[in-house]
């Protein structure tokens, strides 16, 4: 079969020579989430170890501490539930930096139902998601029909919701003085664990956009789309239709985590969400979604978000001051996709 | 071998080069020698290893074992800059200029001459130095337009210009004319003689024997990483140098016409037009035949297809399916009609080339393989299993991604998406293109086996003698008009050309109908 090597590539392709060590690595490099495990590992073992109290590696150090570690589920389970939203765009070749302001603006939207309903979450839910749901069609429509570069509809996007919770608050202050059964809710101890709500929630979300995301039809189409979009086009997908829809699941899930902030914190500020979408972008691409489209696992996602949190809380832990832990986040961001050209530029050498 | 023109002197000599790509060969043992003032056309199937010994000789690729001698001297090239250094140039398939820059900027990238001390590039010497080398080509262009406001056959030249600023004692060319139309061919040509006859060696790789013999003095013929052999043009034929590139002499390429067509036609196409690329289209397909579309390119053939598919829009026109008038206003539209649209660029409009083999062969029938918006993983694999056994595509799991099967292959799995959804009318458009020769045959049989199944076929080729060998009649399309329809015993090379350059019009005559 020599014909492969008349391939039209770039000169020096296919030039690795295939030795076993090759293969294997390739077959372990396949598993991206292994990697994203084998990661997260590494880093709490090395936290536990920096976090040891001074009295002779006395178990459990401040790290691995129940407490500790219970503190941390419910912010990951908020940003896991956006991740997902925000996976379904990038796999399907798109962006969205509009969740965090969907958030603010969703939380605001949720804050002021649940006054004027004195309490009915029904509706103070429907309200919050509705606002997702618009600013996920507006999104849709602008980067499907309209053409817009997905980068630039989104910003857009991102500073007008958020300029409209800005101006509200504003003109009528923070919202805040919710009835206690909403702002309870977030709060409560669900399976032994504070807050076990929000981490249920999440849990259900993950696992259905998992096994959607693998098996379902309409979310098969989404790795065709972000694969090759003309030929998913001449394949019969609509593409369109399919790639509004991610916005529009990503702007339901972060308004529905933006109701979720309103409960937490008991009230709705425009500053809500602030910096979220970069946090989640790079939770994906950590856990191997690819910004060109056409890969990425929700697994990939949620481990990605897991391994952002381990590092932020530890450093936290060991006392790293927060402008150290954005500096961290970012260098581990630079080094996920740099290995993931890597991978990229081995799989391309074939 | 015979000794050759003695007025020629080898001026590169290549001897003994191997090269093997992880255990794959590519080359073994290659003798070439190329001489100046002499156009030598190398040839040989796709994996011959054609494209692999130029690049050694470029210096893109190192070779295992052997010997190159430039000029009587040993020479060993690391990096392709020692070989432009040395003399030798090439020119790839794909244009590597960067549209937004000048003519002069690319032909001289990276080499621009500067004002001493403060190192800006010196606009007015640059200017003047690539007015010299367009002069070299007769070229009648200005510096200082941007590459990608001039046509690709300009940029084709451009780049041309480029491999002879540097010195260059050897010009190699990669498939050159793949995008070019006929006439900017020959002015080509003009420029490769020109070149030849100043004393440059110029190695001409091609597929297309016509031009081969219409251009090279020498031809050499590469399989399977060998050297075969290596005649002057005067002395050999056509016939002789396929015989030399498959190793058996192609007596039946094509499967026989069967001429067994419906007496209705299936699809109706009448006055189909989209403003200002292709106008009153109007055509019949028959099940059972195969009708052939030819054309120069940018005839707008591929884009009437497209039109038919819904991929583009069109402007007006009526469509009969079976009788009935239908709108396809989509890619989805159309698969539902069973009106089919195989496309010519398979990596690009076609194939998920990271995705699996069986991702890919379910793509247009994802309805199918599953059930209440999920997708049925057995019946995926079924499908599969069936279409890789049916088309005889050779992989190692249907796990596989698409990207790690040869041409022929990949070419095989963009049939099997479409052969795995339930087709009436299949417009195929260079289904053969960048295969090997057996797998042409191979897809040449298929389209006859479907065309006998009741499908009605319309085959859009560039090559005339597939478009003749594979089609019942064959419909010739001129600047976006249908010119004509030649049939039976009418078809032959000249009178599609004649039809194609529009040098006869409005013989649409529906006679001789196999």
């Amino acid at each position: 079969m020599p014909e492969e090597l008349e391939s039209r590539e770039k000169p020096g392709a296919g030039e690795s020579p295939r030795s076993p060590w090759g293969s294997m690595l390739q077959t372990v490099l396949k598993q991206r989430e292994l990697i994203t495990v084998a990661i997260i590992i590494v880093v709490a073992f090395t936290f536990h170890l920096l976090t040891m109290s001074s009295e002779e590696g006395k178990w459990p150090s401040v790290f691995v501490q129940t407490t500790n570690l219970k503190s941390m589920l419910a912010p990951l389970a908020l940003n896991v539930v956006v991740a997902v939203g925000m996976l379904l765009v990038l796999v399907c070749g798109g962006f969205d930096l509009s969740v965090g302001s969907v958030v603010a603006l969703a939380g605001l939207v949720a804050g002021l139902t649940v006054k004027a309903t004195g309490g009915n979450m029904l509706l103070t839910f429907g309200a919050g998601i509705g606002v997702g749901v618009v600013v996920g069609i507006i999104n849709g429509i602008v980067v499907t029909q309209f053409g817009v570069n997905p980068l630039i509809a989104t910003l857009g996007m991102m500073s007008a919701a958020r300029g409209l919770a800005l101006a509200y608050v504003q003109k009528y202050g923070v919202v805040t003085g919710f009835p206690e059964n909403f702002t309870d809710f977030s709060w409560d101890t669900v399976f032994w664990i504070k807050g076990g709500f929000i981490i249920l929630t999440a849990v259900l979300i993950a696992v259905a956009g998992d096994i959607l995301l693998r098996n379902s039809r309409w979310l098969r189409q989404i790795y065709y789309i972000g694969g090759n979009e003309d030929a998913a086009r001449l394949s019969g997908i609509n593409v369109r239709f399919v790639r509004a829809s991610t916005y529009v699941v990503c702007g339901a899930l972060a308004a529905l985590v933006g109701v979720f902030y309103a409960s937490r914190y008991s009230e709705a500020s425009a500053e809500a969400g602030v910096g979220l979408e970069l946090q989640v972008i790079a939770a994906c691409v950590i856990g191997g979604a690819s910004l060109a489209g056409g890969q990425g696992t929700v697994l990939g996602a949620v481990l990605g978000c897991a391994l952002m949190a381990i590092i932020s809380n530890g450093l936290q832990t060991w006392g790293v001051k927060p402008a150290w832990q954005d500096v961290a986040l970012g260098v581990v961001l630079i080094f996920a996709v740099t290995i993931d050209m890597f991978i990229a530029r081995r799989r391309s050498a074939r | 071998m015979t000794s050759p023109d003695p007025s020629a002197q080898p001026v590169l000599v290549a001897e003994g080069v191997s090269k093997s790509y992880g255990g794959v060969r590519a080359l073994l043992g290659v003798d070439f020698a190329a001489a100046s003032g002499e156009i030598h056309a190398l040839v040989g199937e796709n994996g011959a290893g054609k494209s692999t010994l130029m690049k050694i000789l470029a210096g893109n690729v190192v070779a295992d074992a052997g010997t190159m001698e430039l000029e009587g001297r040993r020479v060993r090239f690391s990096h392709p800059r020692d070989a432009q250094d040395a003399g030798i140039s090439i020119v790839h398939q794909e244009l590597s200029l960067a549209p937004n820059m000048t003519i002069a900027e690319n032909i001289f990238v990276g080499r621009e001459p500067t004002i001493p001390v403060i190192g800006f590039v010196d606009r007015r010497e640059l200017g003047r130095r690539t007015e010299e080398v367009l002069a070299e080509l007769e070229l009648d262009l200005d510096p200082w337009t941007p590459v990608g406001d001039v046509d690709v056959a300009m940029q084709q030249m451009v780049e041309i210009a480029r491999a002879i600023s540097f010195d260059c004692k050897v010009l190699i060319l990669d498939e050159p004319t793949s995008a070019l139309a006929d006439q900017e061919i020959e002015a080509l040509f003009a420029v490769l003689r020109r070149l030849r006859d100043r004393g440059v060696a110029i190695i001409y790789i091609s597929h297309k024997l016509k031009e081969v013999f219409a251009l090279a003095d020498r031809v050499t013929v590469l399989r399977d990483g060998e050297w075969v052999g290596s005649e002057p043009i005067a002395e050999t034929d056509p016939d002789q140098v396929v015989g030399m590139m498959v190793g058996r002499q192609l007596d039946q390429l094509f499967p026989e016409k069967a001429g067994q067509r419906a007496a209705d036609p299936i699809l109706r196409v009448e006055g189909l037009t989209r403003r200002g690329v292709f106008e009153d289209v109007t055509l019949d397909l028959h099940t059972g035949e195969i009708v052939g579309l030819a054309g120069l390119v940018g005839a707008g053939r591929t884009e009437v297809a497209r039109a038919l598919f819904g991929a583009d829009p069109i402007t007006s026109g009526q469509v009969t399916l079976e009788g009935k008038r239908i709108q396809i206003d989509s890619p989805q539209r159309a698969i539902d009609y069973g009106v089919l649209y195989l496309p010519e660029d398979r990596k690009l409009h076609g194939l998920f080339l990271d995705m699996a083999v069986r991702a890919n062969v379910v793509a247009a029938t994802l309805d199918d393989h599953s059930k209440a918006g999920f997708m049925l993983p057995s019946a995926q694999s079924e499908t599969t299993a069936q279409m890789v056994d049916r088309l005889g595509i050779r992989i190692g799991s249907i796990a596989d991604p698409v990207s790690s099967l040869s041409g022929g292959n990949q070419q095989k799995v963009l049939f099997a998406k479409w052969l795995a959804a339930t087709v009436k009318v299949f417009l195929v458009d260079e289904p053969t293109r960048g295969i090997d020769v057996g797998a042409k045959a191979e897809v040449h049989a298929l389209l006859r086996e479907l065309a006998d199944q009741g499908v009605a076929i319309l085959l859009i080729s560039s090559e005339l003698p597939e478009v003749i060998g594979a089609s019942d009649r064959v419909l010739v399309m001129h600047e976006g008009a249908i010119a004509g329809e030649v049939a039976g015993e009418a078809m032959t090379e000249e009178n599609i050309m004649r039809l194609a350059t529009g040098q006869t019009r409005g013989t649409h005559s529906h006679a001789g109908g196999a």
